[in-house]
Order: C-alpha cells, then sequence, then structure tokens
C-alpha cells in the first residue's frame, strides 16, 4: 500500500486539536485492578475525521469517554482546543450507540434538550434546530415524538441534539452498530455530509473496519490486553465521498491490511472484528 | 363464472366467521369474570336457600343486596370520612414516597444513612404500630391517617426509586456532557422516565391506603365503613356488615379505577 502511511505516533503535539499523552485507565474492582488501557498518544487535527478501530472491549469507548471529560485517565493527560480535559465541557457534542432520545419529548425538543440543560435561552437555538433537522431530513417529524421514528430517523435526531450547541468536536461511540446494513449506509453519508458542512473535528468509535475506512481520514487501530493503539493508517480517499469508493480494489486493499492489523495483535485469542 | 364465485363466496363466509370469532375472542376477557361472578353468588344464594344455614352466619345475596339499598344513605354516610382518609393518605404517602426516593438517588450518603433503615421500618409489622400511634396521636383521624401513610408509603418509595434509577447510562452521561446540574437531570430526565414505575407504585399504594384507613377504623373510629362493618356484626347485623363491604369494594375500585385513569393519560402524554 504505497498510498497509506502508517505512524504509531502522531506527528507535530501542537498541531492538534486532540491530544492524548500517555492517557492509561486502571479500573478498581474490589481487591484487583483491570487495567484497561496501556498507554494510548494519538493527536487529531482541526476539521479531521478520525476513526478509534478495534474489537469489542478493547478500551476504545472508555478512551472516548476520557477525551469527552466523562471518565478520568488514571494516567497521562488530554487536551483539547489546547485545554486540559479533566471534566465535561460544552464544546463537544457526544453521540451514544442508542440516539437515548426522552420519550416524551417531541423530535425538535430532544434536539434542544442540551441547550435546556445549558441554561441557554432556548427560542434562539429553535432555528438552528430546525436547521439541523432540515440537514438530515427530520424537518416534517420536528413535532413527533421519538416513538413515531424508525431506528435511523432516530439517531439522525441524535446527530442534530450532539450539534445544536454548535460544539467544535463530535465524539461519537459506536452510533450506528446497533442500525442494520442498508440504514447503516444511509446514515455513514448523512453524518459525512453534516461533518463537511458544519467543518467541525470528529472521533468516531467502531468495531467495523468497512465503516472506519468510509468515514476517516485517518483510523486508529486499537487492540491487545491492556490496549494501545497498535497501527495508524492514513484513509487517501477524496472528499466528499462517494458510497461507491467502497467497491474499489484500493478500499478493499485499505480493508484487508486494517484486518491483518487487528489480527496480528490478537492471532489466536479468538476476537471477533467484522 | 359459477365456479369462482362459489370459491370467492366460500372464502367471504369464512371471513365473517372469522369475524365472530374475533368478537367473541375480544368479549371474553369482559365475560369469562362476569360469568364466573353470576355463578358463584348463585350458588351463594342457592347454599343459603337450601341449606338452611342462619342469616346471621350467612346471609344470601339478595338480603345484603336489600340492606344495601335500605340503608343506603347510612352506608354512603360512612363511606365519605373512609374514601377522604384513604385518598389523603394515599397523596401523603405519593409524597413521602416520591421525597425519599428522590433524596435517596440524589445524595449517596443520604441513601447509605436511610436505606437500610427504612427497609428496616418496613419489615415491622405496621398494625403492631397502631396501639402506639393512639398513645401518641389520640383516636382522631390523625392516627388513622398516620398508620394508613405508614402503610401505603413503602410501596411508593421501592417503585420511585426504582423508575429513578432506570434511566439510561447514556442519556446520564449526555446530561453531565452538557453540564446539566443533579436537580436539572431528576426533574427533567429522572422524574419524567419514572412516571411508569410511579403508577405501578400508585396502584399498590392506593390499595394499601384503604386497607390502612379501615384497619385504623377498626381500632378508633366512631365513623367510617370500617366502624360500620365492626358495628353491624357485633349486633349480628351480618347482611349490613357485607353490604358495607359491598360500598368498601365500590369504593376500592372507584380510587383504583382513578390512579389507572390517571396512568392511562400519563401514558399517553409519555408516549406521545
Amino acid at each position: 500500500m504505497g498510498t497509506t502511511v502508517e505512524r504509531l505516533v502522531a506527528d507535530d503535539p501542537d498541531d492538534m486539536y486532540v491530544q492524548c499523552a500517555r492517557v492509561g485507565k486502571v479500573y478498581a474492582t474490589g481487591r484487583s485492578a483491570v487495567q484497561a488501557i496501556k498507554s494510548v498518544d494519538l493527536g487529531v487535527r482541526e476539521g479531521e475525521f478520525v476513526s478509534l478501530l478495534g474489537p469489542s472491549g478493547c478500551g476504545k469507548s472508555t478512551l472516548l469517554m476520557i477525551v469527552a471529560g466523562l471518565e478520568t485517565a488514571t494516567l497521562g493527560a488530554v487536551t483539547v482546543a489546547g485545554r486540559p480535559m479533566d471534566e465535561p465541557r460544552t464544546d463537544i457534542g457526544i453521540m451514544f450507540q442508542d440516539p437515548t432520545l426522552l420519550p416524551w419529548r417531541s423530535i425538535l425538543e430532544n434536539v434542544l434538550f442540551p441547550i435546556r440543560m445549558m441554561r441557554r435561552p432556548l427560542p434562539a437555538y429553535r432555528s438552528r434546530a430546525l436547521e439541523l433537522l432540515e440537514e438530515v431530513g427530520l424537518k416534517d417529524f420536528a413535532e413527533h415524538r421519538p416513538r413515531h421514528l424508525s431506528g435511523g430517523m432516530r439517531q439522525r435526531a441524535a446527530i442534530c441534539r450532539a450539534l445544536v450547541h454548535e460544539p467544535r468536536l463530535l465524539l461519537m461511540d459506536e452510533p450506528f452498530s446497533a442500525l442494520d446494513a442498508i440504514t447503516r449506509d444511509e446514515m455513514n453519508i448523512a453524518l459525512l455530509r453534516m461533518w463537511e458542512h458544519h467543518k467541525i473535528t470528529a472521533l468516531f468509535v467502531t468495531h467495523s473496519i468497512r465503516e472506519a475506512v468510509f468515514l476517516s481520514d485517518r483510523v486508529l487501530v486499537m487492540n491487545g490486553r491492556p490496549s494501545t493503539i497498535i497501527a495508524d493508517m492514513r484513509i487517501p480517499f477524496a472528499r466528499p465521498r462517494q458510497f461507491a469508493i467502497g467497491d474499489t480494489p484500493e478500499f478493499n486493499a485499505l480493508c484487508g491490511a486494517l484486518r491483518d492489523k487487528i489480527g496480528e495483535a490478537y492471532r489466536g485469542a479468538g476476537t471477533e472484528v467484522h | 363464472m359459477p365456479t369462482a364465485n362459489a370459491a370467492s363466496d366460500v372464502v367471504l363466509g369464512t371471513q365473517a366467521e372469522h369475524r365472530d370469532v374475533r368478537s367473541f375472542e375480544r368479549a371474553t376477557p369482559y365475560l369469562l369474570p362476569a360469568a364466573t361472578a353470576i355463578c358463584f353468588i348463585l350458588a351463594w344464594e342457592a347454599f343459603c336457600y337450601f341449606s338452611g344455614v342462619h342469616p346471621v352466619v350467612l346471609p344470601p345475596p339478595s338480603a345484603v343486596l336489600a340492606k344495601f339499598f335500605r340503608f343506603f344513605p347510612l352506608i354512603f354516610s360512612h363511606s365519605v370520612p373512609t374514601t377522604l382518609e384513604s385518598l389523603v393518605a394515599f397523596l401523603l404517602a405519593c409524597l413521602l414516597g416520591c421525597g425519599l426516593a428522590a433524596v435517596v438517588v440524589l445524595s449517596r450518603r443520604m441513601r447509605e444513612a436511610l436505606w437500610p433503615n427504612l427497609v428496616f421500618f418496613q419489615l415491622i409489622p405496621k398494625i403492631a404500630l397502631a396501639p402506639l400511634f393512639i398513645v401518641w396521636l389520640g383516636i382522631g383521624s390523625e392516627s388513622r391517617l398516620t398508620f394508613a401513610l405508614f402503610v401505603t408509603f413503602f410501596p411508593m418509595l421501592i417503585a420511585t426509586v426504582a423508575g429513578l434509577e432506570h434511566v439510561d447510562r447514556d442519556m446520564l452521561r449526555l446530561c453531565r456532557s452538557v453540564g446539566a446540574t443533579r436537580l436539572q437531570v431528576l426533574f427533567s430526565v429522572r422524574f419524567p422516565s419514572a412516571v411508569p414505575f410511579i403508577f405501578s407504585g400508585m396502584k399498590i399504594s392506593i390499595t394499601l391506603a384503604i386497607i390502612g384507613v379501615i384497619v385504623g377504623e377498626f381500632i378508633t373510629s366512631q365513623r367510617g365503613l370500617g366502624y360500620l362493618i365492626l358495628f353491624a356484626s357485633s349486633r349480628q347485623e351480618t347482611a349490613l356488615s357485607m353490604a358495607a363491604i359491598v360500598m368498601l369494594c365500590i369504593v376500592g375500585l372507584v380510587l383504583y379505577g382513578a390512579v389507572a385513569l390517571g396512568e392511562r393519560i400519563m401514558k399517553k402524554w409519555y408516549d406521545g
């Protein structure tokens, strides 16, 4: 693969919007301690789309929660936009595997939920929320309850909710892994469109190799117990990306190379990656 | 095409039959319990008629019904304080249950301090405390209400705590990430999502409230259905006693029905 560059250490640290320096996490459970993350160095440039790829239980979600300020690292430090990240900050938007919408609120109210929690004026953000909903094709559903929407539509509403307070960094924890394959493809396109339009930095956790390659500028592979980042692969496809690139030999070669990377670290350990 | 017509007739015929079966199926949840109750009452009536059992021991349903209508004003007047006190005890239990649940869920320290004691307290048979309430609060409605409240609030507390803690972990993470305070989370997320749980607790509590008030009336009262039941049976007026129990069933149904109706309305709000 001549077009991909592999590095284990991010280049110039000052350049990075998200910077993890020797981040480690140990869970104390009773008398024993479990080391979830050994030591992770990673950097994400401003405006970059980076995926954290790895099998279930490799600590990639934990790392994401540390970057979000929702978990504390037991080792090392995280900075976002040059400031240390030690508690939740409102310049970050989050998406989870489930849309976690409030069933008793309309879609619009759900999208405005972060604004309400931040005690910012709701009317000022109403038009932005409606614009976001229009971008993902949910404008006509603004007054509907989540129950009336499909899984993919709910997750699109969750994208809007994550972006409503104009965050600069979007963190996503396997946001589409509960969706069917067809919906998932649609969601990937929708997400990329939002990311390009709003010019945000994105850190995306997934265990799907194809999804990581399709979405990202760079894919970081996490693996091992305790885990570290074992590969850093640049994805060279032009933007905006078309879904057809998934059928090209280059795409499949990249997927194969990533699969090999994961396999190298986990040979014989019986870990499934798809 | 006679054959085709015949075939479609057969099909239509079966569809019509299907429809009949379906409407019967739909009615059985109402028909069967009603039929069972009627059979039971008829058997009771027949037993009294043929066995010659003394009406003080077991009056026939017809006699109970006759008493019910003859003494309706009396029975109704006694049902008013019972209903009101049950309702007040229930509402106090809701407030106390939800309040304590909020405290326990908001603060880990408070939970550690309170929870084992609450469970321990629940293990005391409340009826054993009734004489103490009379010593402390007298024989008025305060002591009955306090007694009924203690009987009633625990299921409310358990259900509400379960509901408040049922919130999705990622939802709580989202709240923290946007800087929501614990009180904001409590009122904007936890309580609304606990609504179905709270109603389950309420359904148990409303029936317990009536039990609590009736037992309280057995012990102290000069009024109320509990008093009337005790009074009538002490005068060997078993039919009147049973007529009062019929009224009690009606009161119970109305109160439970009100809570169930509230649940339906809230469910509509919840699900949209």
